[in-house]
């Protein structure tokens, strides 16, 4: 209405002088405060054209709707590429993990027995082997010596694996279970051999370096874990699907954008841990998780930031492209133009990794949304609360089926039987 | 090939693909400037006085067209013209034009000023270019339009000549062109050495 007023009282304003020397009259008045209303008036129809707007800005990104979908191809190999890259990475923490817990723990149950790696250097330290005792070396220079003079004659025991352990336990990375094994191998002949005299000075050293072995088993074990755990979590939160598509039936495919696929894994989480079709019943959980004001704000304020970033990314992207036309065709300054054409793009970039991390929260909120208040969105539509996890699936698939795709029959000769409770 | 290198790459042929268009962006610029706006004329003062006006008073006839901020040369004016009246060559010589003047006009004392007074158009500077060259001397002057050169360098293009300026006018010494620059035309000019530039004129004196 505003909008209609102020356009009407301009139109007046231009061909009516009457009112034009009425207006004037106000005091204070002047074309300044036209001006500044105008202003206003163009930035609150813009806020919500742009608010309307924000949800195709959104799947535009997603790489749903052109220009960006013109490139869908391309980026579908990318994403394909990136998600193979996690998997492969994952598998190898998972063998790697596997490998390091199986050293840790041996094979007790075999014939012989093997006995775990902690277990080996534990025993050789312990009881004496009798025989010619291994030279250690202890300092860094006796060490250094005996790995670079090839000449020295040296028996191989273990220095070349146990700095390598060294160096990459002090930076953190994970030691992989074949360079431990190998270490396992060399140490502990050579414990066995020096342990009858422990007076001697490299006993200290060797006892040491058999004390950093242990630890760094177990750092490895621990690092590989978490390592899997957050490659787990990367895969579950960035893409909707595996890599390898499977015999079941799925509606949810890899989408071209890191930020399609990050809106996948809302409705992929419900659908996998629940059947829950959050494309059909979306409404009625935003509807149901009203019911606590406390989680309805901070989904909301994250809705709001998310809607920012998607703006602000395609601010950037629209400004850099106009003022590139801009130089180009008008202004043409080409020092200006290389700034644009620089600092345009790092600033579109930096906003859509931005709005990606707002969607990775805003997912990760709707996820909670799901697991929290999916049981109200069935006692909102009068429907009995499901016994177990298996009649919960069942129970949503049947309600997408009536509700979203007006389908009344489960399976071929199967119709969908619905019971209120009142 | 591993899936950090193919993305490595991937991102390089991105960023090379944007490098060549931007190279081939501003390679476009610079062989297609915007013809600067003329320079914004000097306000006419009020001794400026209407062609009509002028009959009755003592003057000297134009030979030429003279712009604002004309250098006036011995050649400019006709020093024979009969209403000349008392007035001294010195009144006029090596002094600038105030009023833009049309051949055959008179030129009145009042219409001269001692130095040139310029005014850049917006967001350009006023840039006095050393000119050692006689030839160039007697070429150049308020209103020309010269390219300048570096070596093989293009400094700036169709740049507008606002005055010329000399420390001492008999025989003209230590002159200067003052050109009408924008911000990166004068950043080239102040990181080039005066002995080698040079001037290719596109339009001498009016």
């Amino acid at each position: 209405m505003l909008v209609f007023v102020v356009g009407n009282g301009a139109l007046l304003y231009r061909d009516s002088p009457w009112f034009r020397s009425r207006l004037e009259t106000v005091q204070g008045l002047s074309q300044q405060t036209v001006l500044v209303t105008a202003l206003l008036l163009a930035i609150t129809i813009l806020a919500y054209i742009l608010s309307a707007a924000t949800s195709v800005l959104l799947e535009t990104l997603e790489g749903k709707h052109r220009p960006v979908s013109w490139f869908n191809r391309f980026m579908h190999r990318i994403q394909r590429a990136k998600l193979g890259y996690l998997e492969k990475g994952y598998w190898l923490c998972v063998y790697e993990l596997g490998d390091v817990e199986e050293g840790i723990k041996g094979e007790p149950t075999s014939v012989p027995p093997v006995s775990g790696w902690i277990d080996r250097l534990n025993n050789a330290r312990a009881v004496p082997r009798p025989g010619p005792r291994f030279p250690y070396p202890g300092t860094w220079l006796e060490r250094w010596t005996w790995r670079t003079w090839r000449f020295s004659h040296h028996p191989d025991v273990g220095l070349s694996e146990m700095g390598r352990i060294r160096r990459k336990r002090a930076a953190g990375i994970a030691i992989s279970a074949k360079l431990l094994e190998r270490a396992v191998e060399k140490l502990e002949p050579v414990l066995a051999a020096n342990s009858a005299d422990k007076t001697v000075k490299s006993w200290s050293f060797l006892d040491a370096d058999c004390d950093l072995l242990i630890e760094s088993i177990y750092f490895s074990r621990d690092r590989y874990q978490a390592e899997r755990i957050r490659l787990f979590n990367l895969r579950r939160f960035q893409f909707p699907v595996d890599l390898k598509s499977v015999a079941e039936r799925s509606a949810i495919i890899l989408a071209p954008t890191k930020m399609g696929n990050i809106g996948g894994t809302m409705r992929s989480y419900a659908q996998k841990h629940y059947g829950f079709d959050l494309e059909v019943l979306w409404t009625r959980l935003q509807n149901a998780s009203q019911s606590s004001d406390k989680f309805y704000t901070v989904l909301q304020d994250a809705k709001v930031q998310l809607d920012f970033f998607v703006a602000t990314t395609w601010f950037a992207v629209v400004t850099t492209i106009a003022w590139l036309l801009l130089q180009l065709l008008v202004f043409r300054r080409p020092a200006e133009f290389l700034y644009i054409g620089t600092i345009g793009p790092v600033v579109s970039v930096v906003a859509y990794q931005l709005s990606c991390r707002a969607y990775s929260v805003f997912a990760d909120l709707m996820r909670s949304c799901v697991d929290l208040f999916r049981f109200k969105v069935l006692t909102d539509l009068h429907l009995p609360l499901p016994p177990g996890l298996e009649e919960e699936k069942a129970a949503w698939q049947d309600l997408a089926n009536l509700m979203g795709y007006e389908n009344t029959q489960s399976a071929p000769d199967k119709l969908i039987s619905v019971t209120y409770k009142h | 090939m591993g899936f950090r290198l193919k993305y490595a790459f991937v991102v390089t042929a991105i960023l090379v693909v944007w490098a060549a268009a931007l190279s081939a962006g501003r390679a476009w610029i610079l062989s297609h400037p915007r013809m600067a706006a003329p320079a914004k004329p000097v306000a006419v003062t009020p001794a400026c006085t209407a062609a009509i006006q002028k009959s009755q008073q003592d003057g000297f006839r134009a030979k030429r067209n003279l712009a604002p901020n004309h250098w006036i040369r011995e050649e400019d004016l006709d020093w024979t013209t009969a209403a000349a009246g008392n007035l001294q060559k010195s009144a006029f010589l090596n002094r600038y034009s105030a009023c833009p003047i049309h051949a055959g006009e008179l030129v009145l004392a009042s219409e001269t000023r001692l130095l040139p007074q310029v005014e850049p158009t917006a967001g350009r500077v006023a840039y006095p270019l050393d000119i050692r060259d006689p030839r160039t001397l007697q070429t150049i002057d308020a209103g020309s339009r010269i390219d300048i050169w570096d070596q093989t360098h293009l400094v700036t293009q169709n740049t507008s000549v606002l005055a010329v300026v000399c420390k001492s006018d008999s025989p003209p010494s230590d002159c200067s062109a003052i050109v009408d620059a924008a911000a990166d035309e004068f950043s080239r000019l102040q990181s080039s050495k005066v002995e080698s530039l040079r001037i290719v004129f596109r339009q001498a004196k009016p």
